[in-house]
């Protein structure tokens, strides 16, 4: 928490920078992206545990290297989910943390600057 | 089996480890030291931790034994494990390191304050650690049993002495070290299996799969599922997608996990370690399922019998025998006592995880914030309390594992400890997270209610009451998840004055930029 022995000041520095143009889209994209991602994940792991509860039987067709279909489309769900955490990986490392490192630096210079005028 | 040979395996791994905890001691002086390791773990080192903590006694004997006897239904459990990381990394991992705690409840005490939040919080943590941690112990003791010859009390005796003893000394560190020590052997054994078990077949998968129909009872059906949960009625069918539910939501809601997240620098490398870690587990599950499939194409006759008789649990290590050259075999024996003493290994450095976590809520949410009321002294004398808590929790869950003994139901235990992650747990941290209007009142009903439910559910399913269960669901997450949400959001209806009150905009700032990044920030300011 900042310390400012004034905890009214300091909740209006918070409300400062959680209203700022740059903090509010950083906030809005990293969350799209998250809760997008977790539907994916969602769809694609429950609806194969629906798959495995109503049609067991195709399930059991046997192919070659993977044995059957079943064992195929968990190995498929396996590369799937490396897949969604590589998407979001490189996303937030190229996207998001440039967005994030640059409100950090300018809160700092804005606060070296208050600090330089009270002097 | 060779117990001398065993033993010995076990006693020069233990006492390996017992370097890196000394270690590990040695730079642990502050409260940020013991329970996050100082900030000061990488993210590839992290990604292994994380990784080992589903690396398991549970994964490598227990799973490769639930493949070997069910086939494919065996491979669902590691679906859900992996995929449960996912809303993990997504959604949490980031802010939860980003909000500067050591526990959960600090997470949920940065936005509502007060004790009653932290409390709860508290509560939720030690019933799900202390549950899972006492789950691990008695399958210790059931293990080392059979692997060494020692009766229950005196196995249960030395892994519960071995656990508090690496925690106290060594704290997060030493915990986070082990982990990843045990991690890289485990793979490394995991590795070895994987291309002996290939080397018999051609390194043909087909053969493999072929063989392993071939010597199955179930024959065809091995691979198909229904070997482990049968779908004779629509209502096995909801069980089925329950069991899924439970076990991936259950898994992003653990609390010995999520403290992870607390011992990296900053948020990006939260991220990247539960990279590595998805990266790491993913690869090692792979693994497993040619070690499960390959035990059934490979073992056969009275050897088959064996592994079958263990429960399954024995499979890896009877699998180790084979291919080193068969029972009463130098080769066999020394195979089996590596594979065994790995295993070990894993159960001590999970187990030691899970003690963090359950002396982490009780000594630092409870003792220091709760009832010392956050006080300088109480900070101060806190790495001293973390220890003695450390100690008591030790001694607590290895007193009851050996009471209630290897007879206790396993089951009850684990799938309480992941309906309360999944029912409790997750459902409060992400609407604290993402939802401006809840409130105090709604976490507190959230974690209170959830964990209630989580109790009744379980004690109503056929897991307790087997003969004539009131709900027939074996797996009732399906209930008790949607029940959770509900209990926040009725706590939260019912709260509406409360509204705004709390720290939203002080909480999202901090897990969204990084509150020690601020604070560092804010420290570049000279002095004026």
């Amino acid at each position: 928490m900042i310390t400012d022995g004034n905890a009214a000041v300091a909740r209006e520095r918070w409300h400062e920078v959680y209203t700022s143009a740059a903090f509010t889209a950083l906030r809005r994209r990293r969350s799209r992206v998250g809760w997008s991602l977790t539907a994916v994940t969602m769809v694609l792991y429950v609806g194969f545990f629906i798959v495995v509860a109503l049609a067991p039987g195709p399930l059991g067709d046997r192919i070659p290297v993977f044995g059957s279909v079943g064992i195929a489309l968990v190995i498929a769900l396996f590369v799937a989910a490396f897949a969604l955490v590589w998407g979001y990986l490189s996303y937030s490392s190229r996207r998001l943390a440039p967005a994030q490192e640059a409100i950090v630096a300018q809160i700092a210079a804005q606060r070296n600057a208050t600090a330089g005028s009270q002097r | 089996m060779n117990h001398g040979l065993t033993l010995g395996v076990f006693a020069i791994l233990v006492a390996a480890m017992l370097g890196v905890i000394v270690w590990a001691g040695r730079r642990t002086k502050t409260t940020t030291d013991f329970w996050a390791a100082g900030r000061s773990i990488g993210s590839a080192q992290n990604g292994l931790a994380v990784a080992g903590d589903f690396m398991s006694a549970g994964t490598f004997l227990g799973t490769a034994g639930l493949i070997f006897l069910t086939g494919f239904d065996g491979t669902l459990i590691l679906l859900a494990a992996l995929f449960g990381f996912l809303p993990l990394l997504f959604l949490m991992a980031e802010r939860l390191r980003n909000a500067g705690a050591f526990t959960l409840a600090d997470v949920l005490a940065l936005r509502f304050g007060g004790n009653g939040v932290r409390s709860a919080a508290a509560i939720a943590t030690i019933v799900v650690s202390f549950f899972y941690l006492f789950s691990q112990l008695v399958a210790a003791g059931t293990l080392l049993t059979v692997l060494s010859g020692l009766n229950f009390a005196v196995a249960v005796l030395i892994t519960g002495v071995f656990m508090t003893l690496y925690v106290v000394l060594g704290g997060m560190l030493g915990a986070t070290w082990v982990m990843v020590v045990k991690a890289v052997m485990l793979l490394a054994v995991g590795v070895v299996l994987t291309i002996a078990i290939l080397a018999h077949t051609g390194g043909s998968l087909s053969e493999l799969n072929g063989l392993a129909v071939a010597h199955s009872s179930a024959h065809a059906a091995f691979l198909q599922p229904g070997q482990l949960l049968p779908d004779n009625t629509p209502l096995t069918k909801l069980d089925i997608v329950s069991y899924g539910l439970i076990y991936m939501l259950g898994t992003a809601g653990l609390p010995h996990v999520m403290i992870r997240f607390f011992t990296v620098r900053n948020g990006a490398l939260a991220r990247r370690s539960l990279g590595w870690a998805i990266g790491v587990m993913g690869f090692f599950f792979l693994v497993v399922i040619v070690i499960g499939l390959g035990a059934r194409a490979l073992l056969t006759g009275s050897v088959a019998t064996e592994a079958t008789g263990s429960g399954g649990n024995l499979v890896a290590p009877i699998l180790a025998r084979q291919l080193g050259g068969g029972a009463s075999t130098a080769g066999g024996d020394i195979s089996l006592a590596i594979v065994a003493g790995i295993a070990f290994l894993t159960i001590l450095a999970v187990v030691s995880g899970l003690l963090i976590s359950t002396a982490g809520a009780v000594a630092h949410d409870l003792w220091s914030r709760v009832l010392k009321g956050g006080s300088a002294a109480a900070a101060a004398s806190e790495p001293k309390v973390a220890r003695y808590a450390a100690v008591g929790m030790g001694a607590l869950a290895t007193v009851v594992s050996i009471i209630v003994g290897s007879s206790f139901n396993i089951t009850f235990l684990l799938s309480l400890a992941f309906l309360v992650a999944a029912s409790a747990n997750l459902p409060v941290i992400l609407l604290t997270l993402f939802w401006r209007g809840f409130t105090k009142t709604g976490a507190i009903a959230g974690l209170l209610g959830g964990l209630a439910i989580s109790l009744i559910v379980i004690v109503l399913s056929p897991t307790v009451l087997s003969s004539d269960p009131v709900i027939t669901l074996h797996y009732p997450g399906i209930i008790s998840i949607p029940a959770g949400f509900a209990c926040c959001l009725i706590g939260t209806a019912l709260s509406r004055r409360e509204r705004g009150a709390d720290s939203f905009e002080e909480m999202s700032v901090a897990t969204e930029l990084g509150r020690l990044e601020l604070a560092e920030a804010e420290a570049a300011v000279p002095a004026g």
